[in-house]
């Protein structure tokens, strides 16, 4: 178990810089996923951890030690690849016995590491095969005992799952987490998919361009996210925007729907915004009723736990979601109210988020 | 459907045509080698008048063929183990570590491997000679070092693409120096090319004419190839036995290649457009 | 994204190490490990091709003869004067693209013609495939030999087979005959060399999607059409690797016209390459072999900047860069 410092990283490819100044603290023994849009340097971000990309500036340490100029196989971390990257000249348990044969253990003491990850990752029966013989699942397992029978310091995963199927997917995450108690080792895990990032960590950090746009628990990124980007990157189906400003005692949108806000909004008259609210922040009622946004059904979508339901709002489009099923069809006119505990205001122009007047003060 | 059968029989003829024409100087090679010493003259038809053994048997016991033939081998597989030794360090380093002017020394290899021979045997005869190179089994292996090392570095560069870099990746965070992952991980997966490798090797080798015709005169020490020629004379030439060295000199390598076709043919191609 | 420049300051300093370290290094993981991968090619190929193209170098501008040891190694520009004053070079020089020329656009023929005969399967295709290989297999000497044979004036089986046409009735001299001597040996090119175009062609022609056919034959379109619009311009890029590739084995061809002609009769089929020869090894002018050697590298640098630009281009010209 140990901490993982990464202050002030820069990466460089000659004279293109991809990588602008990334701060993250791991606490040991936290489970960190690096969350981001492809191509936002999740990857090199990692690789560099590893010891795998050279770092062009800043520093890296593991453990309070400060790692730049070790060789990978000196920073006492394990790595499992996107592509499991497993040996495909070695059989399954000398996959897995392949560092520890490195480091001359013994012969015993190798054979009892290996039996007991096998064990832990339910491998005893494959140890004699080769990795074109396993199925995707298998190789993914594999990957994850090769790297946990070296004990490492710190467990570096770069989108571990993506080549497997849904269903697949969602066990493995459980055995991953499941893995994270048991061993109580400090983890560092990439992926591009915000399911995993929320279901998993004890701390998400959101990447965008080479930049952290936020890092903080996932619920609390989820509901106070810090910017348009991270409020539209998690949650699925994705937060709804609308352009407009604030005026009187409310929201007004550029084609004039009109959405009343909470009273600690009211200092902002005439500034220009963006209305974010999650589909399931959202609830469809009768048209006739007062305080509702009148809006057409364009769209439903059951997916059996619950409905989406896009609805059109003067040009607006908004997306509902709705737990269980409902009577509505295509065409109808319906209402729209939203839940005031949850609206989220983004200036137009930095995209930054608003805080309310009272959040504010008790800040300040 | 009678469309079809028709445009069948057109197919077959005109492949049974044409491989007519390509194996025919193969066919009447092994026509004359079998032919009767002096006989040959007196071919009229298109098969052989007379069979005889003799012209394989002359070749050994009146002739140093065997001395030739173990001097070729000798020569292609020194010359092809040693390029490859070093072809692969060196197409290794080109395929995985991006270093600076790596670029560079590929078109330089390059170079070497399309110019003509002829370009350097001159200046080589004139130090070997001042280096009294000339006339050792040595000298032709060295020649022939120039040929192979090129071949090599292309061929196994393109091997060593052609395998995942996170694999050597995963053996450095497994502890292993780079050397370490080049030798427990690169090396083993690349090994069935480097084995077509030396094959290509060992066969340019085991081909070529012009170093192993100037830099020895001696007959002791003459490959394969250069022995095939001596059987012209003067006046006239010994037609028959001469075919018969010659099928004797091809015949290791063809069945080598009928052997491993597949495994050869896109190993050619992987060295040849890269 | 704007790259931004680094403040020094941010920069991570790099402290120096000891020398130990740095050895260490050498054969683990720092910078010195590319080097002495490639150190040994590098150094191999500078002696046994980078030290005699420069001792050509010198060679060629000195007066080395073999059969006069009084020659000298005084600095003299007379071979290259020589050189280009020598009617022969140039005639030389010609005939080389002649040659090639015609070898490379007979291999490729050949070759195309084996490749679309092969491509799909049938039974036996392994077979003649291997057929068509076998020229490959078979060593240069052995090949020209038996041409030799069979391109004998008087009994070779050449004449034979042409007097099955009729009309034909007297014998050719194939090799000696000045309309006929250099087509003579571009036969022999091409048949040694088809091999590798049809290698070449025929993965082409395997690697083109085969739906393109069915929709060209949904559409109507006939075997000749299909060739034209689908194969002949999907072939295009490996059709130049090809052509390349011939060029450089033709040009480079020193067997087949060494051992059949020599150059003979009366230079008719003089290549550069065989000119260099004989002017090194026949008139022992060492000095003028050089300088012509150094002419056929340069012949060979336009090729090869030629195949880089045609197919490696962008790719190769970034590596080169950084
Ligand atoms: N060798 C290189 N030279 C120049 N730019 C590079 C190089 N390698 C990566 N990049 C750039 O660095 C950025 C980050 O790449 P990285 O692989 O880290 O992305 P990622 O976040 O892992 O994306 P993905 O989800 O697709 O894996 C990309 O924009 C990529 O184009
Ligand atoms: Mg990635």
């Amino acid at each position: 178990m140990a901490e993982v410092n990464i202050s002030n990283v820069r990466k460089a490819y000659g004279s293109l810089e991809i990588m602008h100044g990334i701060d993250i603290d791991v606490a040991a023994g936290e489970f960190v996923v690096l969350v981001g849009p492809s191509g936002c340097g999740k990857s090199t971000l990692l690789r560099m951890i590893a010891g795998l990309e050279d770092i062009s500036s800043g520093t890296i340490s593991i453990a309070g030690r400060v790692v730049n100029d070790l060789q990978p196989r000196d920073r006492d971390i394990a790595m499992v690849f996107q592509n499991y990257a497993l040996y495909p000249h070695m059989t399954v348990a000398e996959n897995m016995s392949f560092s520890l044969r490195l480091q001359r253990l013994g012969q015993e003491q190798i054979r009892e590491r290996v039996a007991r990850a096998a064990d832990i990752l339910d491998l005893s029966q494959l140890l004699e095969r080769y990795p074109r013989q396993l199925s995707g699942g298998q190789r993914q397992r594999v990957a994850m005992g090769r790297a946990i029978v070296r004990n490492p310091q710190v467990f570096l995963f770069d989108e571990p799952l993506s080549n497997l199927d849904a269903e697949l997917r969602v066990s493995m995450r459980a055995q991953i987490k499941e893995l994270h108690q048991r061993l109580g080792t400090t983890m560092i895990y990439v992926t591009h998919d915000q399911i995993e990032a929320m279901t998993m960590a004890d701390k998400i950090v959101v990447m965008r361009g080479g930049r952290i746009e936020q890092m903080g628990c996932p619920l609390d990124l989820y509901d106070n996210p810090a910017n348009r980007f991270v409020a539209g990157f998690l949650g699925s189906p994705a937060m709804n925007f609308l352009a407009g400003s604030v005026d009187g005692d409310g929201f007004t949108s550029k084609s004039g729907v009109k959405v009343a806000l909470p009273a600690n909004y009211g200092a902002m008259q005439g500034r220009q915004v963006l209305l974010g609210v999650r589909p399931e922040h959202i609830e469809i009622v009768s048209k006739d009723r007062p305080d509702a946004i009148v809006a057409n059904v364009a769209l439903i979508e059951p997916t059996g736990l619950d409905t989406l339901v896009v609805a059109r709002a003067g040009q607006e489009e908004v997306t509902v979601s709705y737990r269980g099923r409902m009577d509505v069809r295509v065409g109808e006119t319906v209402g729209l109210l939203r839940d005031p505990g949850h609206l989220h205001l983004f200036d137009q122009s930095t995209l930054a988020r608003i805080q309310p007047a009272d959040q504010q003060k008790s800040m300040a | 459907m009678r469309n079809l059968t028709l445009s069948k029989a057109v197919h077959r003829l005109i492949l049974v045509a044409t491989t007519i024409c390509i194996l025919f100087p193969i066919y009447w090679m092994l026509v004359l080698a079998f032919t009767k010493l002096g006989m040959s003259r007196s071919v009229e038809g298109f098969y052989p008048a007379s069979l005889t053994f003799n012209n394989f048997t002359q070749l050994f016991t009146e002739r140093p063929m065997l001395r030739w033939l173990l001097n070729s081998a000798l020569v292609a597989s020194i010359s092809s183990a040693l390029s490859l030794l070093i072809g692969t360090s060196a197409g290794y380093a080109l395929s995985r570590l991006h270093f600076r002017g790596a670029g560079l020394i590929m078109i330089l290899i390059l170079v070497t491997q399309m110019m003509p021979p002829t370009a350097i045997v001159v200046p080589i005869y004139d130090l070997f000679r001042q280096l009294g190179m000339l006339n050792t089994i040595q000298g032709v292996t060295l020649g022939h070092i120039s040929l192979v090392i090129p071949l090599a570095v292309w061929m196994t560069k393109g091997y060593f693409d052609s395998i995942p870099l996170d694999l050597e990746n995963a053996a450095r965070i497994d502890g292993c120096t780079r050397l370490a992952a080049f030798w427990h991980v690169a090396l083993p997966l690349a090994s069935p090319g480097l084995i077509v490798v030396f094959i290509y090797g060992f066969v340019t080798s085991w081909h070529e004419f012009l170093f192993a015709r100037t830099l020895v005169s001696q007959q002791e020490l003459w490959t394969g190839a250069v022995g095939l020629g001596s059987f012209r004379g003067e006046f006239f030439t010994l037609f028959e036995p001469q075919m018969a060295a010659s099928v004797v000199f091809s015949v290791p390598v063809v069945l080598v290649f009928m052997f491993l076709q597949r495994r050869l043919i896109s190993g050619g191609l992987a060295g040849g457009v890269r | 994204m704007v790259p931004r420049s680094i403040p020094l300051d941010a920069r991570h300093e790099a402290r120096p190490k000891p020398a130990l370290v740095r050895f260490r290094e050498l054969f683990s993981d720092g910078m010195g490990f590319p080097a002495l991968m490639v150190a040994p090619a590098l150094l191999t190929l500078a002696v046994v091709i980078g030290f005699p193209i420069v001792k050509g170098l010198i060679l060629s501008f000195q007066m080395i003869k073999l059969t006069s040891p009084a020659t000298g190694g005084d600095f003299t520009l007379y071979n290259y004067v020589k050189m280009f004053s020598d009617k022969n070079v140039l005639a030389s020089v010609w005939r080389s693209c002649v040659y090639m020329s015609g070898s490379v656009l007979g291999a490729t023929f050949v070759g195309l013609i084996a490749a679309l005969l092969t491509r799909r399967a049938f039974m036996g295709r392994s077979l003649f495939r291997t057929f068509f290989i076998l020229p490959w297999a078979i060593p240069a000497v052995a090949t020209t030999l038996v041409w030799g044979v069979m391109y004998d004036a008087n009994f070779g089986v050449m004449n034979r087979i042409v007097q099955l046409l009729p009309g034909i009735n007297s014998n050719i001299e194939w090799l000696i005959d000045r309309d006929y001597v250099l087509g003579s040996l571009i036969a022999v090119q091409i048949w040694g060399d088809f091999p590798v175009a049809y290698l070449f062609l025929l993965a082409g022609l395997q690697a083109i999607p085969e739906e393109l056919y069915e929709a060209a034959n949904v559409d109507g379109a006939n075997g000749w059409q299909q060739f034209w619009h689908i194969t002949a311009p999907q072939l295009r890029y490996i059709v130049t690797v090809t052509i390349i590739l011939l060029g450089i084995l033709s040009f480079r061809s020193f067997a087949v016209i060494h051992i059949l002609t020599g150059g003979g009769p009366n230079r008719r089929t003089e290549t550069l390459v065989i000119q260099t020869y004989n002017a090194a090894f026949r008139s022992f002018d060492f000095s003028y072999g050089a300088a012509l050697g150094i002419l056929s590298l340069i012949f060979s640098v336009v090729i090869v900047a030629l195949y880089i630009r045609l197919t490696l281009g962008r790719e190769m010209r970034g590596a080169a860069a950084t």
